[in-house]
């Protein structure tokens, strides 16, 4: 069914990407009760509705909204209704949901594919502008607003999201008009305001809360490392003896001692076996040498966690200790035999598979495990502990985020003087955006520089209500001539239809620099 | 702005008579009919059960590649709601990020409880060669390595989907193999070799 005209009694539009999205507001005349129709649920749900205004038999859509509630109003008996048509994506301000898991891909084009998947946009009706090409390598909507997800992301790179006119997906950047400057001249305006927030009302600093650091984005200088060592007596009983006990040292020297052979030298560091000379061999309740045909071992890392990359394998029998005629240890590498699986690793620890040694000799083997060291500066400290016979560091994960989180902070200078703007008013008054998908500093760096040239316009405010125009949309730049000039974007604009027809536009200024309002 | 030089000459007046109208756009705009709020997702978002916060203890023998069984996926639904048809999608990885993931589609059964149901064993675990480990770069080695794992599924029916659950996670530690009956399968079968099974503590799954 079709809305007569005729019967609309009043009809408010109100375009505001800053606020719960954007609605029409109408009373309709239902004396004949001929709109009860629209009380139906399925014809809530269901129906889709194009406002035109314009004059002189010239019209241009002012607003398009699929959504929509209504009630017999309030006051009038039943012979009016109250209707509001909402913008089409308008549920999903609220609604908690979770999206696919998008890696690597710009966000231009995450905003394309929710909007076609879960908003139910077609290609045609998506508009994204320039400057959304940034490559995000994690994005994922889970268990909250889509729609506001999505405003948060473009807010973050400097764009705002609104539905047009056409019920268009719209992505823009905000304070780059697309159209030429609209003027008014003073006798046009009907009435105007400024609404500037003094120093007190403002955030001193921004700061932006990006994804948490993976452990793989904090490796300390990606040199590769002995995480940890462990010696496995797979065919002999023997206790590993360490003549270094400070355990970073050992891990030194094993981490030059990759895939070499050595033998302990007087005065070196080394790693030897304290019971060599009265090795035993692994036996069986029977008495029989049973030596194990793998062996899975778990190697704590000595020092800090990282990501194991390498295994080196080296191995030592009886029958090579007598070198020159002295009694020692030969370490060699392992031949091409020995086969190592990776099983698996965590923070504390790397699983691995041995197997592949020989039966016949009964080594001993030394495995070591290499990998990429996380970068201390992103783990607290905690303390020191004397633990036995050697000291540890206790440490924990580190709870600040500015450390282990992608992160950058900005302070606001004080606009009379210069100067901190925190300095001025002796205290701090941050703003924190937390952003799960910013995944860099420098993208932190750059988010925190569009959010706060967002902050900055919202300080110096101006509105005006000038003769009803259906043509102004979000973003226009509006110039308005009054004493002095104010140069402002269009952030807000209310229809007032009724027996009297007028337009309120509000919006960020532009020319703050020559202080309009004085 | 719009362009239009009729509209933007009379709004410029002070005394308008503007004119509008209101039609009905429903078969005009986006999908012509509105009855699914989600576009394709109209199934109830599945709730997780099993496994989550569970450390798996994997039984391994000498060659052992892959868990010999895997593990089933277990979720609620509601108590409306048909399975028959239906099939699980399960994306996992060692990632927190899901940065890299592996997709898995199993059919879905009776889970054997009230609203349960599961998916058939799915193997979420692999053992690498060295010679292969090496060649992986730092995000690869934590999606296929890392012994805690992260997940989230949804369900599939008719070409439709679910919303995606919430994330959860499970841990994987291993041991050798041992001769003997250590416990029981997830449907209660005794379990008389035990190598490659994943043991929660409770049963091999």
């Amino acid at each position: 069914m079709d809305i007569s005209k005729n019967d609309i009694i009043s009809m408010t539009v109100s375009l505001n990407s800053e606020g719960q999205g954007d609605k029409v507001d109408m009373i309709l005349d239902n004396k004949s009760k001929k709109y009860n129709e629209l009380l139906n649920l399925d014809v809530r749900y269901s129906k889709f509705w194009r406002i035109t205004a314009g004059y002189k038999g010239t019209e241009v859509p002012i607003f398009t909204g699929r959504n929509f509630f209504l009630n017999i109003a309030k006051g009038t008996g039943a012979n009016s209704l109250s209707l509001s048509i909402l913008e089409r994506n308008s549920f999903f301000e609220k609604a908690r949901m979770s999206s696919n898991y998008y890696s690597n891909i710009t966000l231009e084009d995450i905003i394309t594919d929710v909007a076609k998947k879960y908003l139910g946009y077609t290609d045609a009706e998506i508009k994204i502008g320039t400057g959304f090409d940034t490559v995000i390598d994690s994005f994922v909507v889970n268990q909250e607003s889509v729609i506001r997800k999505l405003r948060a992301a473009v807010n973050a790179f400097g764009g705002n999201l609104y539905n047009d006119a056409y019920g268009n997906f719209c992505v823009n950047r905000m304070y780059q008009t697309l159209s030429p400057v609209i003027t008014y001249d003073k006798s046009l305006i009907q009435n105007y305001s400024f609404e500037l927030k003094g120093v007190q009302d403002r955030y001193t600093d921004i700061e932006i809360v990006g994804r948490e650091r993976a452990m793989d984005e904090v490796i300390r200088d990606d040199k590769e490392v002995c995480l940890g060592f462990q010696l496995l007596p797979v065919g002999l009983f023997a206790y590993p003896y360490v003549n270094i006990s400070r355990r970073r040292f050992r891990n030194q020297f094993l981490q030059e001692k990759k895939g070499l052979p050595y033998s302990p030298e007087d005065d070196k560091p080394n790693i030897s076996l304290i019971t060599f000379y009265d090795v035993t061999q692994k036996v069986n309740i029977a008495g029989e040498f049973t030596p194990e045909p793998f062996t899975i071992t778990s190697q704590t890392n000595e020092a800090l966690k990282g990501i194991p990359s390498d295994v080196d394998i080296k191995y030592c029998t009886p029958e090579e200790t007598e070198i020159a005629g002295k009694k020692t240890e030969y370490w060699k590498p392992a031949p091409g035999t020995y086969l190592v699986d990776i099983l698996g690793f965590n923070d504390k620890q790397t699983f691995l598979r041995v197997r592949g040694y020989p039966t016949t000799n009964y080594p001993v083997i030394l495995v070591s495990t290499y990998g990429y060291e996380i970068d201390d500066r992103y783990v607290l400290h905690k303390g020191i502990k004397i633990e036995d016979w050697k000291t540890s560091i206790i440490y924990e994960e580190n709870k600040m985020k500015d450390l282990s989180h992608y992160h950058s902070i900005g302070h606001f200078e004080d606009p009379s003087g210069g100067g901190l703007l925190s300095d001025t008013m002796g205290a701090v008054n941050l703003k924190t955006y937390n952003l799960d998908f910013v995944n860099s500093d420098t993208l932190a760096e750059t988010c925190l520089n569009y959010l706060g040239a967002y902050e900055y316009y919202q300080g110096q405010r101006f509105s005006m209500t000038i003769p009803f125009n259906p043509l102004i949309e979000r973003n226009d730049l509006v110039q308005a001539s009054l004493d002095k000039t104010v140069l402002f974007y269009v952030t807000g604009i209310t229809h007032k239809i009724g027996s009297f027809c007028s337009t309120e536009l509000r919006g960020v200024i532009k020319n703050v620099n020559d202080s309009p309002w004085i | 702005m719009i362009t239009n030089a009729t509209i933007l000459a009379e709004c410029k007046k002070k005394l308008t008579n503007p004119t509008f109208s209101i039609t009905d756009y429903t078969s005009s705009i986006g999908k012509a009919s509105y009855d699914k709020p989600y576009g394709l997702v109209y199934i109830p978002t599945p709730r997780l059960a099993f496994p989550t916060g569970v450390t798996f203890e994997m039984c391994l023998g000498q060659t052992t590649e892959a868990p010999k069984n895997g593990i089933p996926f277990k979720f609620y639904m509601p108590d409306d709601w048909d399975y028959s048809g239906s099939q699980c999608w399960i994306v996992f990885s060692g990632d927190k990020f899901l940065r890299t993931t592996e997709y898995s589609l199993s059919p879905i059964s009776d889970g054997g409880g009230t609203d349960l149901y599961k998916t058939d064993r799915v193997i979420t675990w692999h053992s690498w060669e060295l010679s292969t480990w090496k060649l992986f770069p730092n995000l690869l080695k934590i999606h296929y390595g890392y012994t805690t794992f992260y997940y989230r599924i949804k369900i599939e029916k008719s070409g439709y989907y679910s919303a995606w659950s919430e994330l959860s996670s499970f841990s994987t530690s291993f041991r050798e193999a041992e001769q003997g009956v250590l416990g029981t399968d997830g449907d209660g079968g005794s379990v008389t070799d035990e190598t490659g099974y994943m043991f929660d503590g409770v049963k091999y799954w």
